[in-house]
């Protein structure tokens, strides 16, 4: 090969060595352009700092100032409203305070940084918008509530954004024969002074309400007990009102092509109604986004039409629509268009009136001040039918108005329409955010604008910066006006898989981990584990169940129900698919709730296999063709059990049932399913069995959605169709009963009818397995979560120092 | 030759049609919800007509299905959502307005830009807001109007819409921010690969059946047959039990602050983080392919030229390398072209395991989230990739051995 030139074999060399150099020049200028940002970065931080030494020496300034000082908001924070207009509706105002138990972050100091990891990127950082529970967490964190419950006692309510609130209850009865001066006349004169006082009214008065006259109820705190004196001395006097709940499916189209909306229904039911000759009074209806009331003044022939004309309705086959259906070819799909959920009466329609005076000094991230205003535009916002904050939309579904009073920017008051016992928990719980940040023109812009992906609240921790799929970076807010944290930053880092979580979590990566039972058990005694990381182990906030879905004819009898609970051997589900960690339940109430039924426990079902094979053959299943499975009129006891795939827990406790059903001669098919096909067949009703759980919310459960006949649609939570004349009365009743003893006493007999029933075998209460980096202290989990914001890290042992 | 290229290239649009007709419809109709899908969280409201009406304009939701392939396709074009109709008119004005020297012009098209901000609030209409605008704008308007360029829609423009996860992402920014990172993963892997891979191939055929051969073939498949998932987990366990100083990163591409490093260490920062993936990538492919390569060259060896070589007295070397590599190397390069997809694709259990944000972790999480505009997007451009590569193995068949001809007559 002499003959090739030598330039040939020299060029592949020539050209590596021309690109090793260039490499090199490029890291070496890259160097240096990386140094001089160093220094850039090093003078902007000290200008910082002096720039905050000359404000805070011209801000001491300020303050030495005899006179004409400007007021500072920190003085004017705590300043008791007084209202001079006559206000009947302020009732006691209530200066909030702090519960007065210990942090245990008296001696804590500041600094080092808390790092946790999450599987997903959360969608957006739009309060309203995003739901998903892994970070959800830190919007609380990034936004404040009007008030919030104490962490120590959660009865308790501690000021937030409001310094200081008042209850009120307002009442409007309507005379019978319109003559509502009279009749307040009277009311004033028969009630004295002191029953007045027992009563808390504040005033009685003649008022125009809804174009009607109307005595007007004014009641210093949301208190019905009025309710049984009214109705004794001027019951025959005053109209009843009937409301008439009726829900309405969609988002689609009515058959002949009109679009569904709050108004057509409307129409459409009062034209049904006066075709089928309802006369009566009515009040104007109440138009929900899912839900339209009509509100019938009067006597009660004329309620038992309406309820007959409505159920009619019902069950009427033009009762149906088309509803927009992403799954079926042609988009729509056919369905039922209304649904006669209830009725209610009053007397007066009693409508829970809240006050809060907010704190002068709060500001938003970018340093622009909060106002009452704000929470007047979240509101608002969260009503605009074009935002996507369902969810959200319907807890305040009953919220008649959120406004200022008398314009005070400072002063924000919360009307519902009705009453509900959560009204008052959902108004405090309340979280605006900023109308100068979050304003819009148009809801796409809202629902998902580039503002989404930054976040401006009002909380202890702001956002720093986020990085899609890589972490997101809270800092202290430093002009939080409560308790700020300790921790100086918090990261969460994005790590996909658990797996690898817990990894990052033992080399020392992540500060803390939610554990699952089998990873605790093996590690709760692990000298190695424990000397580097403490566990914390508490009673979670939710309960895990079978459900029998009761369209099934094998579910339909309840001593079938009841000997399938039977055979639920709970201690042992308990001991060994969750290692111990969880705690049998045995109805709808978490044990942790005050409405919680004491001697529950002792009333449980226990297993007991023989006692559910006797109560089984006296329902009529035996096995008459020796084939090892139950059977009664030739129908095999054959269902199939759907369970979320990929949790081992679940799998484990299935078979376990399946096996010791199996015993008893039922014959149960596990059927493993992910999340989202789960929940179709949930949602569609389309399904034998199903084990699932609820994560329960932090004050009183309203047992409406998970039990009340009206819910047993496509889509609604009462999935497995119980339906129980007494349970539904309950349950209205206990919606609008505000005094919580008497709620309770009802929700007593309430679990006694669920515990009787069995629409569901209920299973465990689960616990919260948490470990923790030891250098943490103070840190305390209670029903409702864990105390982060009071966790904090001796300053010998941070690791993160700036 | 070029007839043969051109009858391949002309048959793609339609096999491309019915991938992405096929995909569309099982994908959409697929059981499980998506977020344009009310009740996708347990308590979730059912969607308001306005809310639906936002979601009709992203995502068609309620139109028949194949009009929802045509709206993907760009075979139909959605009427333009209010709020675009105004920023194209308002930046239109304003590009109209600087390149006027009229001042009277100048201002009249300021003031029609501030009629149409004041105007906003009441815009209830979704498709055209102009109509909300006072009288005097009418003739302004519609001027402007006519020259506003309405963006085509569809994949056939090249776009793909909103990402139904996380609508305030276009599928496009999407895309684009996770194609390089799988590509310099992806790369890298393909050069480990081939660099390990030829020579374990040579080394095998050359002892062929002998210790070395015998040890090598039992590894390789040893390694072929390990799951990757379970050796990624196994070498992440691996690195938390090793001290402190050997550990290798295992979350992501970079550590956070590591912008703030010097460019050197920088640089090792990244390399760090890329060991782990791609020897959990690549281990697979270099066993498998060392196998083409072993097999190829003992194909060639065992040939007659090779025995004449050594006949007329080449030394070993020269026999081994230049004659016999060189043409054992044809399977191999023909395979380069089945690798081209793999390069755009990545990883789905690798990237998820090491959080690494690339395409596959991207297609993971669609598929979670059902998030279809995504899913469409990844499967439409690996089907043009797949096209594309057997394509180019074809081709390169044709180039590096003349003996076959796809035509006749060639």
């Amino acid at each position: 090969m002499r003959d090739r030139p030598l330039f040939l074999d020299v060029a592949p060399l020539v050209l590596l060595f021309v690109a090793a150099v260039l490499l090199a020049i490029i890291v070496i200028e890259n160097e240096r352009g990386w140094r001089v940002m160093q220094e850039i970065k090093k003078e902007q931080a000290a200008l910082t700092e002096q720039n905050r030494a000359i404000l805070s020496k011209l801000t001491d300034g300020l303050k030495l100032q005899p006179s004409g000082t400007p007021e500072t908001p920190r003085e004017t924070a705590h300043e008791t409203p007084e209202f001079k207009t006559g206000d009947d509706l302020l009732g006691e105002v209530t200066e909030g305070q702090r519960c007065p138990e210990p942090n245990g972050d008296e001696k804590a100091e500041d600094g080092d940084w808390l790092v946790t990891a999450a599987q997903e990127d959360p969608k957006s950082l739009n309060a309203l918008i995003e739901h998903a529970a892994d970070v959800s967490g830190l919007f609380y964190s990034a936004h404040d509530s009007l008030c919030g419950r104490a962490f120590k006692d959660l009865k308790w309510w501690e000021p937030h954004l409001a310094h200081a609130w008042a209850k009120a209850l307002v009442c409007f009865a309507y005379p019978k024969d319109g003559n509502a001066k009279a009749l307040a006349d009277e009311i004033n004169a028969k009630w004295d002074a002191a029953l007045k006082k027992k009563l808390q009214i504040r005033t009685i008065t003649a008022a125009d309400a809804e174009g009607r006259p109307a005595v007007r109820i004014a009641i210093a705190d949301v208190n019905n007990d009025y309710r049984e004196v009214l109705k004794k001395d001027f019951g025959a006097r005053i109209f009843t009102q009937w409301w008439f709940y009726v829900s309405f499916n969609g988002p689609g189209d009515f058959m002949d092509g009109k679009t569904i909306t709050p108004d057509a229904v409307a129409e459409l039911l009062e034209a049904k109604l006066a075709a089928a000759g309802v006369k009566g009074q009515f009040l104007a209806p109440v138009k929900g986004s899912q839900r339209v009331v009509l509100r019938l003044l009067g006597d009660e022939k004329n309620r038992d039409a309406v309820a007959a004309g409505l159920k009619a309705l019902e069950a009427s086959p033009d009762n149906t629509c088309k509803v927009i259906d992403d799954k079926s070819a042609s988009g729509k799909r056919e369905d039922r268009l209304l649904g006669f959920e209830q009725m209610e009466d009053y007397l007066a329609q009693e409508k829970p009136v809240f006050t809060f005076f907010l704190r002068k000094d709060v500001k938003w991230h970018d340093g622009k001040p909060f106002s009452g205003k704000d929470a007047v535009w979240t509101y608002n916002t969260i009503m605009d039918p074009r935002i996507l904050c369902g969810p959200m939309r319907n807890y305040y579904q009953d919220l008649e108005s959120v406004a200022l009073v008398n314009d005070d920017p400072y002063t924000v008051r919360f009307t519902w329409f009705k009453p509900y016992f959560r009204a008052w928990s959902q108004s405090a719980e309340f979280v605006p955010i900023s109308e100068a940040y979050y304003h819009y023109d148009d809801p796409k812009e809202f629902n998902t604008g580039p503002k989404n992906m930054n976040l401006v609240g009002d909380g202890a921790w702001q956002l720093d910066h986020w990085e899609r799929q890589k972490e997101l970076v809270f800092v202290r807010n430093e002009n939080y006006y409560g308790a700020k944290p300790h921790f100086k930053r918090q990261v969460v880092q994005i790590i996909k898989e658990r797996q690898v979580q817990l990894q990052a979590f033992e080399e020392g990566k992540l500060d803390y981990y939610n554990l699952l039972p089998s990873q605790m058990k093996s590690r709760e005694n692990d000298e190695a584990f424990r000397g580097k990381f403490n566990v914390n182990i508490s009673i979670a906030n939710n309960y895990r169940y079978i459900g029998w879905n009761e369209r099934n004819p094998l579910f339909k009898d309840k001593a079938v129900r009841q000997a399938l609970t039977l055979l639920v051997d709970r201690e042992r589900i308990c001991k060994e698919t969750m290692r111990g960690y969880a705690v049998p339940q045995h109805g709808t109430v978490h044990p942790d709730n005050p409405a919680y039924w004491k001697d529950l426990d002792k009333h449980a079902w226990p297993f007991d296999p023989e006692r559910a094979k006797k109560q089984l053959a006296e329902a009529g299943w035996k096995d008459t063709d020796g084939d090892g499975v139950l059977d009664k009129d030739g129908v095999p006891f054959r269902f199939s059990l759907i369970i979320r795939t990929a949790v081992p827990e679940f799998e484990a406790l299935a078979s376990m049932v399946k096996e010791s059903f199996a015993k008893a001669g039922i014959e149960v098919k596990v059927n493993n399913l992910d999340w989202s096909a789960l929940l179709e067949k949930v949602n569609h009703l389309n399904f034998d069995a199903v084990l699932l759980g609820w994560q329960l919310g932090s004050g009183e459960e309203d047992p409406y959605q998970l039990w009340h006949s009206s819910q047993i649609h496509e889509k609604e939570h009462n999935f497995c169709r119980f339906v129980n004349k007494e349970a539904d009365q309950i349950i209205e009743d206990c919606r609008r009963e505000l005094n919580p003893d008497k709620r309770y006493a009802k929700l007593q007999r309430f679990q006694q009818i669920i515990l009787n029933e069995q629409p569901y075998t209920f299973l465990f209460v689960e616990k919260r397995l948490v470990a923790y980096d030891n250098r943490i202290q103070n840190v305390q989990y209670r029903l409702i979560g864990g105390n982060s914001d009071r966790w904090w890290v001796p300053v010998a042992r941070q690791k993160h120092k700036e | 030759m070029t007839t043969y290229i051109l009858k391949r290239l002309l048959l793609m649009p339609f096999m491309l049609l019915g991938i992405t007709l096929i995909s569309f419809c099982i994908i959409v109709l697929a059981p499980g919800t998506s977020a344009t899908n009310a009740g996708a969280d347990m308590n979730a409201e059912r969607l308001s007509q306005e809310q639906v009406q936002v979601l009709q304009q992203t995502f068609h939701v309620g139109e028949p299905l194949h009009l929802r392939y045509l709206y993907w396709v760009g075979l139909l074009q959605p009427q333009p959502y209010a709020i675009e109709w105004r920023d194209w008119c308002k930046s239109k004005a304003r590009e109209l307005a600087d390149a006027s020297d009229d001042p009277a012009r100048h201002a009249e098209l300021i003031a029609y830009i501030q009629a149409l901000n004041a105007q906003q609030r009441s815009a209830k209409d979704f498709h055209d807001p102009g109509d909300a605008l006072p009288e005097k704008w009418a003739a302004l308007d519609r001027e402007i109007r006519a020259q506003v360029h309405v963006p085509w829609r569809g994949v056939l423009f090249f776009d793909f819409g909103q990402s139904v996860a996380t609508p305030s992402l276009s599928v496009s920014q999407r895309l684009l921010d996770a194609l390089p990172i799988t590509l310099l993963l992806n790369v890298i892997c393909f050069f480990v690969i081939y660099t390990a891979a030829i020579p374990l191939g040579i080394v095998g055929a050359v002892k062929h059946n002998r210790l070395t051969d015998r040890c090598l073939t039992l590894a390789l498949f040893v390694l072929y047959s390990l799951p990757s998932f379970w050796v990624a987990l196994l070498l992440i366990k691996l690195m938390v039990d090793l001290p402190e100083d050997y550990r290798l990163p295992y979350v992501g591409m970079l550590s956070s602050g590591a912008e703030d490093l010097p460019t050197l260490a920088y640089l090792w920062e990244g390399t760090k983080h890329l060991i782990l993936p791609v020897i959990c990538l690549s281990y697979v492919s270099v066993a498998s392919l060392s196998r083409y390569m072993r097999v190829g060259m003992l194909d060639v060896i065992r040939a007659d030229f090779i025995r004449t070589a050594r006949a007329k007295g080449c030394p070993e070397n020269t026999v081994i390398y230049k004659h016999a590599l060189r043409n054992s190397l044809i399977p191999i390069v023909t395979l380069i072209g089945g690798l081209l997809p793999s390069l755009i694709g990545g990883s789905l259990l690798i990237e998820s395991i090491f959080s690494i944000p690339g395409m596959g972790l991207l297609s993971y999480q669609a598929v979670l989230t059902h998030d279809y505009t995504v899913l469409m997007a990844n499967i439409t451009i690996g089907a043009v990739l797949v096209m594309l590569g057997i394509l180019t193995s074809d081709l390169l068949y044709l180039a590096v051995d003349p003996r076959i001809a796809f035509e006749k007559g060639a």
